[in-house]
């Protein structure tokens, strides 16, 4: 065996996901095809592990679609992040001001909190959480209690609210 | 989290293989030999990703075999240093909080390295103390002084990887057994397998533990960890039978675990996600 590049190329979670339940596929039509058939069991191990992780209630590559993961890197152009940090806005799915500051480095020289709020609101509309609904708060308008202070945005639960709630976003 | 590696490597097609594709033999191959396998320096093998090039097969005198030069990508879990990941709390020991991702359980949030831990006993969990944002006249008790996270089992936990180690531990036996031998014929020998006798894939995923008795703890077996050294193994001992954890006052289990992450949660917005961060 011989390492040629240890770090070709950097996996979004959603990647993997997509990858591995594709071979899941694979291998229920060859078990079709022949109910004989085996398949080595640590890669089943490891299919199967991966594969739970991806897909549980907190994981973000559970609903990620490629044209959601597009647009938002497309909006993410214009702030001059690192791919790391890209990346990492799109496995983890920060939601608040707290979660962003995480992942981007330098981030109190680099962005003003008004950038961050922007940028939190933003990936909340691209990535968004099956069932809720963000939305920003005016400016200018104190978060009430029922809001999340500093993050400026809120998730609502209730889809049959999303109507009055959109002439709210700009 | 996930990267993509270039290798090169022989690959073997048994000849109850040769019916497939040469495509899927390959592939099927690969997966057998790498899956689940942590490579030295490379990281925690998930499954193949790509063949970008296979040389022309050939078969040696006195081997049915077809043997194919290959260089093929692989999807590799190896988080880079500084990334923030998500886990759940698998356990509570006497180095610190073990954290699992499901299929990468050797992760340790070391406790040992600030003050800003306690271990609960009655819970027997660790505690991370956070500073209360509340001024001093608002505290009820002295103890409002700190915030206090329990670090309780399967909690979701965000941390931040601060540093990787790879051990060599060893090539632990043959690759698994070859599982594409249709029913009836005869599968060969682990002898045969085709994985070279090459140190760096160093046997499963998963730790190995060994127990050993307590007066032959060497400071080389430790897993870099910082709390057990040789010349203080008793104090681990009676450390480890404070905390109650699963070892026996005879047999302390050291494990060696080929590749381990050891994480930090000292920022705001990292440690258990059920709290809400502002």
């Amino acid at each position: 065996m011989q390492i040629i590049e240890k770090r070709n190329a950097q996996l979004s979670n959603h990647e993997v996901l997509a990858l591995l339940r594709e071979l899941d596929e694979k291998q229920k039509e060859q078990v079709r095809i022949n109910p004989q058939i085996k398949f080595a069991e640590n890669l089943k191990t490891i299919q199967f592990e991966v594969i739970q992780n991806l897909t549980s209630l907190q994981s973000p590559a559970r609903t990620q679609t490629p044209e959601q993961i597009e647009s938002v890197l497309f909006e993410l152009k214009k702030y001059n992040l690192t791919k790391s940090e890209k990346l990492q806005i799109i496995n983890l799915r920060p939601q608040s001001i707290a979660e962003l500051e995480l992942i981007i480095e330098d981030c109190e020289d680099r962005f003003s909190t008004e950038t961050l709020r922007e940028m939190i609101y933003m990936i909340g509309v691209n990535l968004p959480i099956p069932g809720k609904v963000v939305r920003r708060l005016e400016s200018g308008n104190e978060p009430t209690e029922e809001d999340e202070v500093l993050t400026f945005i809120h998730y609502e639960t209730d889809p049959k609210k999303k109507n009055i709630l959109s002439e709210n976003v700009h | 989290m996930f990267i993509l590696s270039v290798l090169k490597d022989t690959i073997h097609i048994q000849p109850y293989d040769f019916y497939k594709s040469k495509y899927d033999a390959l592939a099927d191959e690969i997966n057998r030999i790498y899956a689940n396998k942590v490579i030295q320096e490379v990281g925690l093998c998930i499954c193949l990703f790509d063949i970008l090039s296979a040389s022309e097969e050939i078969v040696h005198y006195g081997n049915g075999a077809s043997y194919a030069k290959v260089k093929f990508q692989l999807v590799v879990f190896r988080p880079f240093i500084g990334e923030i990941l998500e886990g759940k709390v698998s356990s509570n020991t006497p180095e610190g909080v073990k954290v699992t991702l499901g299929y990468f359980d050797d992760i340790l949030i070391p406790t040992n390295n600030d003050d800003g831990w306690r271990f609960d006993f009655g819970s027997q969990v660790w505690v991370r103390l956070w500073d209360n944002p509340l001024p001093e006249n608002l505290w009820k008790s002295a103890e409002d002084k700190y915030l206090y996270m329990y670090m309780d089992k399967d909690q979701s936990i965000k941390f931040r990887v601060i540093e990787e180690n790879f051990t060599d531990i060893g090539t632990k036996g043959p690759p698994p057994k070859r599982t594409g031998a249709v029913a009836g014929q005869k599968v060969p020998q682990p002898g045969s397998s085709s994985l070279p006798s090459d140190v760096m894939i160093v046997g499963n995923n998963k730790s190995v533990t060994n127990i050993q008795p307590p007066n032959i703890v060497n400071a080389d077996t430790t897993t870099g960890s910082n709390v057990i050294g040789g010349a203080n193994a008793t104090s681990v001992q009676q450390e480890s039978k404070l905390l109650g954890a699963a070892t026996t006052s005879s047999t302390y289990k050291l494990k060696q675990a080929p590749y381990e992450i050891v994480g930090s949660i000292a920022e705001v917005g990292l440690g258990l996600t059920s709290w809400a961060w502002d």
